[in-house]
């Protein structure tokens, strides 16, 4: 038998009418998350590209005739004059990402056990099962608008903020693995050559099975290098997703939707999965 | 001499390593015709260009980090801002702990449930002081 006077049940759909209706126009957060979640998996498995734009060069030394390779490495020590700076860079972006990630996830919030406990102690207070359903229901519905409606705000404020110096940063990134790093692994790839080619002039014709085995070890030798220069495009593809998916995020941020949002970041968070794995393959 | 911009500096590693292209192949092309001494100048030439074009490719990524420092600078600002506010968030937390047995000490009154309300109240003041 319920106690609960029946205005209180008539406040309390009303209540709960009022706040469904306001839930139907908020936003479900969590492709923001998985946007933010993907781009940081990628940023996490880059510093080993970002390291090997000068090791690249220190492989080039190996392939440099002996009176010359000391001078080769001392070449490679410009390089690096950037690297902390390139591996911080990337570490913002990383932060960044993740923050985006937490701000947007459900996860943040822990309810607590008082809470779990609402039903049982609603209970002993006197109502009902209907009325502890609903009453629990409610709460957490008011909890989740409250808490959904900050996130938003803190979210929009964030993305407003940052759009620009995401475009720079990731534009930034994006040229120095994609023009940088690649030109330095044209320049390995010059040097295998060099290298192979050389002997083989000078030896294949005396040695033709030594001939056969330093053209095997040529052909992995340039595979290795296709292979970081795949991960080096791929890399460039993930900023570009980056870049794409945070100004989607940053002219929507007034009216997002989950619907909307799908439906935008789509696009970019599957490109980021292919690409990711491209690098992953090169640097795992 | 004006400083070079970080496009310019990638551009002229771009062109070293053509060239260095350029004086490698021509060192196999002409590989018969060359004397030894003369395919020795060819790639010390050729490794020469390649350095080069490697320090083009430094000063380039260099002068890109160098540029994005405001960028960094204000990026961290914002993440900083946004990890307060997850924070913030978390506190929530313990709101919502009250809330929970303000909601529960509510119920209790409107129900007329006077050892119910009683042990809600000793709750509230548990979840506020706690």
């Amino acid at each position: 038998m319920s106690y609960l006077p029946k205005s209180s049940n008539l406040k309390t759909g009303a209540l709960f009418l009022a706040v469904s209706f306001l839930l139907a126009a908020c936003v479900d957060l969590s492709e923001v998350g998985e946007f933010a979640a993907l781009s940081e998996t990628a940023n996490a498995s880059f510093p080993g590209l970002v390291t090997d734009i000068q090791d690249s060069c220190e492989r080039r030394s190996n392939y440099a005739p002996e009176d010359k390779h000391q001078e080769v490495l001392l070449h490679c020590k410009n390089l690096s004059t950037s690297k902390d700076g390139l591996l911080q860079a990337q570490q913002v972006l990383l932060n960044y990402m993740e923050a985006l990630k937490n701000l947007s996830s459900d996860k943040t919030v822990t309810y607590g056990q008082k809470l779990d406990a609402l039903p049982d102690a609603l209970s002993k207070a006197g109502l009902d099962d209907n009325q502890v359903k609903a009453t629990t229901g409610l709460a957490k519905i008011l909890i989740d608008a409250a808490i959904g409606g900050y996130r938003r705000k803190e979210l929009g404020k964030l993305v407003g903020e940052t759009n620009g110096d995401i475009q720079t940063l990731t534009l930034a990134l994006k040229k120095v693995v994609s023009v940088g790093y690649a030109t330095e692994l044209d320049l390995e790839e010059e040097a295998t050559k060099a290298f192979y080619e050389t002997n083989l002039k000078e030896h294949a014709k005396q040695e033709p099975l030594t001939a056969l085995l330093v053209k095997r070890r040529w052909a992995d030798d340039l595979d290795g290098v296709q292979k970081r220069k795949s991960a080096a495009l791929a890399y460039g593809k993930v900023m570009d997703s980056i870049a794409r998916g945070h100004q989607k995020l940053y002219d929507s941020r007034d009216r997002w939707s989950s619907e909307e949002l799908v439906k935008q970041l789509g696009p970019e968070i599957s490109d980021i999965y292919k690409s990711t794995q491209e690098v992953y393959k090169a640097f795992r | 001499m004006a400083k070079l911009s970080a496009d310019q500096a990638f551009e002229l590693a771009d062109r070293f390593h053509d060239i260095s292209v350029s004086v490698g192949n021509y060192r196999f092309d002409q590989w018969d015709n060359l004397t030894p001494s003369q395919r020795k100048r060819l790639e010390d030439l050729q490794w020469t260009l390649m350095n080069y074009s490697s320090d083009f490719i430094a000063q380039a990524i260099y002068l890109i980090v160098d540029d994005l420092q405001g960028s960094l600078k204000r990026i961290t600002d914002a993440t900083s801002e946004a990890n307060d506010a997850i924070a913030k968030i978390k506190t929530v937390s313990k709101v919502i702990v009250i809330g929970a047995a303000a909601t529960v000490l509510g119920a209790a009154i409107m129900s007329g449930n006077a050892d119910g309300a009683l042990k809600a109240a000793e709750d509230l003041v548990q979840a506020v002081t706690n």
